[in-house]
């Protein structure tokens, strides 16, 4: 005897049968078993050929009919089951208790997700994307925010994508947070290929890869908006950290807004056209981001996230001990990326002066050179 | 009849002596040529026996012999035709052999008599003086390079004719060769440009000195027109003036390169920026008949690569012995010629593909992008790379501030300071500058005190650095301390020489 379990597994793991064709195909045979029953046959051309029950229109193709009859025997799901026991690779449906139950606000929640390693947890979850070239300052506050959160326990929901994505995936890890993807192929497939270390390693550190689409589903461009959707569902409030006009970012930004969820941006200065999505949300009404602090507690309604932010300022003090210039360096220094040179001249100190302080800061971690010369704030 | 005379032929930068050897007699008419010439010393049979008839001279048929000796060595050049010339003519009985007993003869023949410019002049005459040889001919346009070398007589020749007037007329009106000890001080101050120019560019500036006085080699990396070729270009400025042994050797690579012009000389230190298209026989020498590439023409000087992330990989590679043995090896079957190829590397780099990194405002590469354009230079090149600074794109503000900018003379003299404590430190050590240090050198000259050395071994812990970085790092933190004349290296030079580090490279 099948498992329901089975059957669903059956079901989504179809090849060229989305969760449309599905919903279609649910609506006409009422329940799932119908399709393994005795009347499997029937049904099955019934939903190829048409009938009352369909006001006799066909809802699906002859193809995909075939492809429904071959995935839902029994012997055929069962040796995809073990492929991917043996990847690592666990099946939800929605009527699996692992289910992550944020989903489910969906409309169109899918009706089976695919996951290597966790799922989220109860705890709150943050999302947080961005635009792939950044800049040093998207960069930087990206791996303060997420740093300060994932201490805080708080999980960080992000698409692996190159930039923003992947710097706050990765900022969560080495404060020893948790952090999920969810990817727009198969979890099996690491896309980006520039992101495998960090595809491990959030597996390696308890977090998880999660992805609508089957094992094998290639990253297709029409995939990420959708794959945007669970983001944006699995996230308890949305933090867009950097955006150009008309970015991509801003489709997962919608689906937030759709599902009534909080949306922060970070505010940048008008000139900069990563900045222009994020203010223009803020004037729209998205909350400002000022201190990842403030973010924590409302997730948390942990109140102790302010004594860390005076911590900087006394770190300064203690390195530069009573140097004048050390201050007046500090204070030129940006969280845009800055060349030396523009540093030392609006501290004004001396360019060999400059020259050795510098290294002073980024020893102890209060600046961080982006390219050869250039140097942001951290 | 016979007649010998003496030319010479280049190998590398040294003239080796040629005796050229002409026997007339009976028999069938013909011109038969021995002593491995090469096909282009061959080819001197047809201008030579047409010059001399254009000249007017009518030669009988006879059977001509030439011998070029010694017999093993393989002979190449066109600057034998004017001694094949006149070793017939002497062996035909139409000159006096006698004439041209202490004499060597360099020059290319024209069809029409007229005598043409040759390469390797100047080591040619050196050759000649080491010989004791008294006189020597060579074409009217190399006079003033072969009149360089004191204690011997120089004669310009324009065609044969004329030359021929000349021999025969004991009357001789030799070219006194050139004061050597005044050519260099005569030329000072001659560099058109100057780093008082360079403004908005302090930081990088002092990079530059630093670079310049330990001979680091140095990479600038910025957006375009951030003053990075112009800064390059002024570094001849800087460096410490040639000395007489210096321009000696330099200018034979010109002389043979025949690039050395109307100055009898090189007195300046030399200035190459070969484009990134061009070939690894161009770069470093080579071609069938070895010539100096532009790293030997870089000698003693600046060799410039902007867009070094443009050159082909193979061309880069090219660049790694010389780097090391400081000359260039080309073996051409079996025969190995060297020339000194000792320079300062000055590289040129983009941030990235674009240009902009990271002005997100100008830039949409992405991170990877932006790795993947530094990885186009590869490790063995990047490693000799002591001095890595950004530059930043000049405005106009930097350009109207009253800020007086740091000049090429005050540059110098500090670094003419850093190096003569250099070369007391090394004396008798084999090694120049700082730069050039070992592990053993290092160890020795450049100890730390407690707090410096806790400092370069939490940066050594922090940036994750190798231990080439390490030593790097110390090499030109020993050069930082000379510049503010410190036996002792301390805390700030260390960190001066961390931020130069080409931090960077060292990710990849
Ligand atoms: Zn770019």
């Amino acid at each position: 005897m099948m498992t329901r379990e089975e059957m669903w597994f059956g079901l989504c793991s179809c090849q060229g049968i989305y969760r449309t064709d599905i919903e279609r195909i649910l609506k006409t045979v009422e329940d799932i078993s119908n399709l393994y029953g005795k009347n499997k046959n029937r049904f099955l051309s019934e939903l190829a050929e048409g009938s009352k029950r369909t006001n006799g229109q066909s809802v699906i193709s002859h193809e995909q009919a075939e492809e429904l009859r071959k995935r839902t025997g029994i012997d055929e799901i069962r040796r995809l089951m073990e492929l991917n026991e043996k990847r690592g690779i666990r099946f939800l449906s929605r009527e699996t208790p692992d289910y992550p139950k944020r989903l489910l606000i969906l409309k169109d929640a899918p009706y089976g997700i695919y996951v290597k390693g966790a799922v989220p947890s109860e705890k709150p979850t943050c999302g947080m994307v961005g635009a792939r070239a950044c800049s040093a300052y998207g960069r930087s506050m990206s791996e303060k925010f997420a740093a300060v959160l994932a201490r805080g326990n708080v999980q960080i929901i992000s698409g692996m994508a190159l930039g923003i994505d992947a710097i706050c995936s990765r900022s969560a890890l080495s404060a020893g947070g948790k952090t999920f993807v969810v990817l727009g192929g198969g979890v099996d497939v690491i896309y980006p290929k520039e992101n495998t270390d960090l595809y491990y390693e959030i597996l390696m550190k308890g977090g998880g890869i999660l992805s609508e689409y089957p094992p094998g589903t290639p990253s297709l461009a029409w995939q990420f908006p959708h794959r945007n959707r669970l983001i944006a569902a699995l996230s308890d409030l949305l933090l867009v950290m950097e955006a150009r006009k008309q970015s991509g970012t801003l489709s997962t930004v919608g689906y937030a807004l759709d599902m009534g969820k909080d949306v922060y941006a970070l505010p940048g200065r008008v000139t900069d056209p990563l900045s222009e999505s994020c203010n223009l949300l803020i004037r729209e009404g998205a909350g400002m981001l000022t201190t990842p602090e403030e973010v924590l507690s409302l997730l948390t309604g942990n109140q102790n996230g302010k004594a860390a932010e005076d911590q900087r300022e006394q770190q300064v003090q203690k390195t530069g001990g009573s140097d004048p210039e050390i201050d007046k360096l500090y204070e030129a220094l940006d969280w845009d990326a800055k060349s030396l040179e523009e540093i030392a001249q609006k501290a004004q100190i001396k360019a060999e002066r400059a020259a050795f302080l510098i290294t002073f800061f980024v020893l102890e971690g209060l600046a961080k050179e982006v390219s050869p010369g250039y140097y942001v704030k951290t | 009849m016979f007649c010998r005379v003496f030319c010479a032929d280049i190998l590398g930068i040294e003239a080796r002596r040629i005796c050229v050897e002409a026997d007339v007699s009976g028999g069938l008419p013909g011109f038969y040529m021995v002593g491995l010439p090469s096909s282009e010393v061959k080819e001197a049979k047809e201008r030579v026996l047409r010059a001399i008839s254009n000249t007017g001279i009518d030669l009988p048929p006879r059977k001509i012999t030439i011998n070029l000796s010694p017999a093993n060595l393989r002979k190449s050049g066109s600057g034998f035709d004017l001694p094949i010339a006149l070793a017939i003519l002497g062996a035909m009985g139409i000159l006096n052999p006698a004439h041209l007993r202490d004499t060597m003869i360099l020059g290319e023949l024209s069809l029409d008599g007229k005598i043409n410019p040759v390469r390797g002049v100047l080591p040619v005459a050196f050759l000649a003086k080491e010989e004791g040889l008294k006189e020597l001919i060579v074409p009217e346009q190399n006079l003033k390079e072969g009149a360089v070398v004191p204690g011997i007589g120089v004669y310009g020749a324009k065609d044969l004719k004329n030359l021929l007037q000349r021999i025969a007329d004991p009357q001789k009106d030799y070219v006194k060769s050139a004061d050597l000890d005044h050519v260099l001080t005569e030329e000072k101050d001659a560099y058109p440009v100057d780093f008082g120019e360079v403004k908005g560019q302090e930081v990088a500036k002092r990079a530059t000195m630093v670079a310049v006085a330990g001979f680091h080699h140095l990479l600038y990396v910025g957006p375009p027109g951030s003053g990075k070729s112009m800064m390059a270009q002024r570094i001849p400025t800087i460096q410490n003036p040639l000395t007489l042994e210096e321009c000696m050797e330099l200018s034979r690579i010109y002389s043979v390169a025949g690039l050395l012009g109307e100055g009898p000389l090189m007195t300046h230190r030399p200035f190459r920026a070969p484009h990134h298209t061009i070939t690894s026989a161009a770069l470093a020498g080579g071609y069938l008949i070895p010539r100096p590439g532009e790293i030997s023409l870089a000698h003693k000087g600046v060799l410039f690569l902007d867009e070094a992330a443009e050159f082909k990989q193979e061309t880069l590679e090219t660049l790694r012995t010389p780097l090391e043995t400081k000359q260039m090896v080309i073996t051409r079957s079996s025969v190995q010629t060297v020339f000194p190829a000792d320079f300062m590397l000055v590289m040129a780099m983009n941030p990235c593909k674009c240009g902009y990194y990271p002005d997100r405002n100008l830039c949409c590469c992405t991170e990877a992008d932006v790795r993947r354009y530094f990885g186009k230079i590869k490790g063995p090149i990047l490693d000799r790379i002591d001095v890595c600074i950004g530059t930043k794109k000049v405005d106009i503000k930097d350009l109207k501030s009253d800020g007086r900018p740091m000049t090429s003379e005050e540059m110098r003299r500090q670094i003419i300071l850093a190096q003569k404590k250099q070369q007391e430190r090394f004396s008798g050590v084999g090694i120049l500058f700082n730069s050039q240090m070992g592990p053993k050198e290092i160890k020795q000259y450049c100890q730390l005190d407690r707090e410096a050395e806790a400092l370069l071994d939490k940066a050594y812990q922090t940036y994750n650095m190798t231990a080439r970085g390490y030593n790097k790092t110390l090499k030109v933190a020993r050069t930082i301390a000379d510049l503010s004349g410190m036996e002792k290296i301390q805390k700030e030079h260390i960190m001066e020489a961390l931020t130069y580090r080409n931090a960077f490279v060292e990710r990849l």
